[in-house]
């Protein structure tokens, strides 16, 4: 009698951790795919294959992995000169992303891009709006 | 004709008016006028508030005077050229001076932010997603432990002696 409920209980959690594997596997496939297209200044090719990845639509539990991913790409293209490609990929994980937290990294990162480009006002705004989303161990610097 | 004249005048004078008729009719018009004027129809009744609103008037006016004295004394410099000139020149300098700072401050704290955007690091090595996936998953059923049996109590036992 118990083991037909706690299975009714169990399954569907271990099927939706299952499925959450299965999608951390794939962004991991499509990051290696996006490292690769860095290496070889296929910039253009990036922002199709991070979609991917932001169509995974990853549970906020594992938005960490994403943000990070997102600041290396994003980082990664503010150096090689890339930065439109850089603030596309920026804004569109940032309309994807929830948590304030992961909002705060990505406009850092987006900062940064801006900041290289000479567009200094804008750089210093989008500071001051990261720093509302600021993690509680990071405090606010006006 | 009243009689404040003496006896002799006025009797030449009523001779004289015999004989001038614009003299008469000059006459005639001031007694009229003399008439009007002793009358009680001119004898006027001011209402009483009148006396205070004339006196709130007068000091009105006078407050106005002072104060309008006092600025006049105040501004007495202003007539003086040069010394106007050397006003309005130092207050522009210190309007100027004032801009400038402001800007040199505004511009220091631009800079201080730049380079805390341009330090912004994230460590990251290697691929994110592994990372995560490299983690021991958590037990499906957290009252359910999925770690390996521990060793046997009792042999640990024996191999105590």
């Amino acid at each position: 009698m118990l083991l037909p409920i706690s299975a009714m209980l169990v399954l569907p959690l271990a099927a939706e951790r299952s499925n959450e594997t299965a999608k951390l596997r794939i962004a991991a496939s499509q990051y290696e795919i996006i490292s690769v297209l860095m290496k070889n200044q296929e910039y253009s090719r990036v922002p199709d294959e991070f979609r991917k990845i932001l169509d995974l639509n990853l549970s906020t539990e594992n938005e960490k992995p994403l943000v990070q991913a997102t600041f290396q790409v994003v980082d990664g293209l503010r150096q090689a000169g890339q930065y439109s490609t850089a603030t596309q990929i920026a804004d569109e994980a940032l309309n994807k992303l929830k948590l304030s937290e992961s909002k705060y990294f990505l406009m850092m990162a987006k900062g940064k891009v801006l900041k290289d480009q000479g567009r200094f006002q804008e750089a210093i705004e989008i500071y001051r709006k990261a720093q509302a989303f600021a993690p509680s161990g990071l405090a606010p610097e006006k | 004709m009243d009689g404040s004249c003496e006896p002799g005048t006025t009797r030449r004078v009523r001779e004289h008016l015999d004989s001038c008729s614009s003299c008469l009719a000059f006459y005639r018009e001031q007694l009229e006028l003399n008439q009007i004027l002793g009358s009680e129809a001119l004898e006027l009744n001011p209402p009483e508030y009148l006396w205070y609103r004339i006196e709130s008037r007068m000091s009105q006016a006078k407050r106005e005077s002072t104060s309008s004295a006092v600025l006049v004394k105040l501004f007495r410099f202003w007539r003086v050229p040069k010394l106007r000139y050397a006003l309005v020149s130092s207050g522009l300098l210190l309007a100027a001076s004032w801009s400038l700072l402001q800007y040199r401050a505004d511009r220091a704290a631009d800079q201080l932010l730049l380079a805390r955007i341009d330090a912004y690091q994230m460590n990251v090595q290697g691929n994110p997603f592994l990372s995560v996936l490299d983690k021991p998953a958590p037990p499906d059923n957290p009252f359910i432990d999925l770690s390996p049996a521990s060793s046997n109590p009792f042999e640990s036992k024996g191999n105590l002696q």
